[in-house]
């Protein structure tokens, strides 16, 4: 969070204002926690392994990240991934070389995501909300159609050395999300498109009337939101090592936490790629080390979601604290 | 004059009119398709008690929606109860069938004063606050029942009475339903709470100015919302006769689709209780025609997507329409 609050004050303040700085803190806090729970968390070899478990849905967060700047929300990134994933293996057992099948999966996920940016800029009365809740059913839906309750081998294991081979001593995974975050730290931060989804984030009407084609960067950001999520879908095919119609299901959700953790916000015109990065990995390293601790699935489940919940209200605070003040100011003076 | 009353009510009520006349079509399409065994005696009361609580839930949902919000962890709720109210049942089986209800309500109207929480005081995004509170709770489901089932051995006659039995000739979760529409058609049309959130839907801000308490508003129809998904989850496992920690996992997506096909705006302020009653009727319906018709169950799930998509364009294109008319009557 960027204010001009900080401009006056001396550097320790102008620190604290800075919502990195808080995530920072966080971040540092969920380490010690862990490793003084657990003498097997802070080892290199657990936590690079632990890398394919979070940098999956970590690759989809930068594409969920730009819709969040222009205060739109994507709730049907999990299902493009199975959707992409499908169809991609599936191609694979009619004989289309791997190759192909990854570039038809990247073209199904781009193809879902400029639908629903089609959608969102045809038909301006509906919100994204339920344009994206629909289409999450229907690609899963479509999904489900093509192979019903099967599912394929063949495909996913061809893509195995993405999630378990290193590059420079690093996971794939990992060197794929760092030079991710290097384009789109470029694209964000460095050029006239990144500081136009700011505008339209932070006032719509206004950004139109300056000349910013507002419909086109929207389905330009719809559609590399689905292209991120079916990159993101090789490697979850490559980590579970078979395609289905009820892969990633619930992974939306751990998307949009990472990325409201991160600094973004639905309200839009919010949110950096450095914050976004760590809130990535606050919350692959509370799944790692939950994991560690043997915490059981459902109640990760519990933890995400309040997280979820806390992230998201923590911005607000601060007013709610001044209107109820205002509000109690108001009874008395009365 | 009557010419003309008529014609203003059925403008008034194109959308509800347009809904029965798609009920009577598909209704009578497949009659025909299927030589007859739709329209029997047995099929209908199935279908009726099928879509009794999805026209419940949905009566709760259509009060959060208008007010400009949206409940995703209607599900979750539902299985809570459901589960509660088992587990109770269980362990107590002389437990009178009154208190049941009681328990799965309060355990409703908990979860709504949860949910309500997050949206209307922390004002949090709904669709992701609810997205939170959906996991959370079904995470608390299995706190409840560690993972166990509660099946029908554990369950007395008198509970399993409830989904079965019959007053007046007609099954008691239809009574229950009619008794939710009611409620939902008195307080939303005829109460000063109901124009509250009709005004807390279209305009926050103007509700605010025009000394509205949009806060309170919102809570109350989160837990009323919570409160009837209580009680359908109760009477979901009742009817099921199992509970399980997955009870009701994606219901939430049909009382969406329910909503919205009986022309509830998304972005709130605008729909009705006789709408959402038709729409949830022509789900369920639907959703009973697809298997008579030998459609895969693996299809039902992109239909049912298909469905929702449609119907908000359709909503959307008859808006755009009813605009430029009202705009030409002007000139």
């Amino acid at each position: 969070m960027k204010t001009d609050m900080g401009k006056n004050g001396s550097l320790v303040s102008r620190l604290f204002l800075h919502w990195e700085t808080f995530l920072v803190i966080i971040f540092a806090g969920v380490i010690i926690l862990f490793s003084c729970l657990s003498p097997f968390f802070m080892n290199y070899n657990n936590i690079m392994n632990s890398m394919v478990n979070f940098l999956d849905k970590g690759l989809m967060v930068y594409g969920i990240m730009m819709v969040l700047i222009l205060g739109e929300i994507d709730i049907s990134i999990a299902s493009i991934i199975t959707l992409s994933g499908c169809v991609a293996g599936w191609a694979y057992e009619q004989g289309c070389p791997t190759l192909l099948c990854v570039v038809i999966a990247l073209a199904v996920g781009t193809l879902c995501g400029a639908f629903n940016g089609f959608l969102l800029t045809r038909f301006k009365e509906l919100n994204s909300t339920i344009i994206t809740l629909g289409n999450q059913i229907l690609f899963r839906g479509l999904a489900y159609m093509l192979l019903e309750d099967n599912s394929l081998k063949a495909y996913a294991k061809q893509l195995k050395t993405l999630a378990w081979s290193k590059i420079l001593g690093l996971p794939v995974i990992l060197f794929t999300f760092l030079v991710m975050t290097v384009i789109f730290y470029y694209v964000i931060h460095r050029t006239i498109f990144g500081r136009r989804l700011y505008a339209i984030g932070t006032n719509r009407t206004a950004s139109y009337f300056s000349g910013i084609y507002t419909d086109r960067m929207i389905l330009t950001v719809y559609t590399v939101n689905g292209l991120c999520a079916a990159f993101a879908g090789l490697f979850l095919a490559s980590k579970l090592a078979s395609v289905r119609a009820s892969i990633g299901i619930g992974f939306e959700m751990e998307v949009i936490a990472m990325a409201i953790l991160g600094g973004a916000s639905p309200s839009g015109g919010r949110g950096r790629v450095g914050g976004v990065i760590l809130g990535v990995f606050t919350i692959g390293m509370i799944r790692y080390g939950t994991g560690i601790i043997n915490v059981s699935a459902e109640s990760l489940k519990i933890i995400i979601g309040l997280l979820l919940i806390v992230v998201c209200a923590i911005p607000n605070l601060r007013q709610i604290i001044a209107d109820a003040r205002e509000a109690r100011r108001g009874r008395t003076v009365a | 004059m009557s010419n003309r009353r008529t014609k203003h009510f059925l403008s008034d009520h194109s959308q509800e009119l347009a809904l029965i006349l798609i009920i009577v079509v598909v209704g009578a399409l497949v009659q025909l398709r299927t030589g007859g065994s739709f329209l029997t005696g047995s099929n209908l009361n199935e279908l009726m008690r099928e879509t009794s609580i999805l026209i419940m839930v949905s009566c709760g949902m259509m009060m959060v929606i208008v007010s400009g919000g949206i409940d995703l962890s209607v599900g979750s709720v539902m299985g809570l109860a459901g589960m509660i109210a088992a587990l109770a049942l269980r362990d107590h089986r002389t437990i009178p069938i009154p208190m049941l209800f009681l328990i799965a309500i309060s355990v409703g109207a908990v979860c709504g004063i949860f949910t309500g929480f997050v949206v209307a005081k922390l004002r949090i995004f709904p669709l992701i606050g609810t997205l939170g509170t959906c996991d959370v709770l079904r995470g608390v489901i299995y706190l409840f029942s560690k993972g166990v089932w509660v099946s029908q051995a554990d369950m007395t006659d008198e509970f399993l009475m409830i989904s079965t039995g019959e007053f007046l000739g007609v099954n008691y979760l239809i009574w229950f339903a009619l008794i939710i529409v009611i409620f939902a058609y008195i307080l939303m049309g005829h109460t000063r709470y109901g124009r509250h959130v009709y005004a807390v839907g279209n305009s926050e801000a103007n509700a605010k100015i025009s000394g509205i308490n949009t806060e309170r508003t919102k809570y109350i129809a989160y837990i009323i919302n919570g409160m009837i998904a209580g009680l359908a989850g109760m009477l979901w496992i009742c009817k099921y006769a199992n509970a399980q920690g997955t009870t009701a996992t994606g219901y939430e997506l049909n009382v969406i689709a329910s909503v919205v096909l009986g022309g509830v705006s998304i972005s709130g302020g605008y729909g009705s209780v006789t709408g959402v009653v038709l729409g949830a009727l022509l789900f369920g319906m639907v959703s009973n025609i697809l298997p008579l018709i030998q459609v895969s169950p693996f299809w039902q799930r992109a239909i049912r997507g298909a469905i929702i998509l449609v119907s908000v364009v359709i909503n959307a294109l008859v808006a755009r329409r009813a605009a430029r008319r009202a705009l030409e009557r002007r000139a």
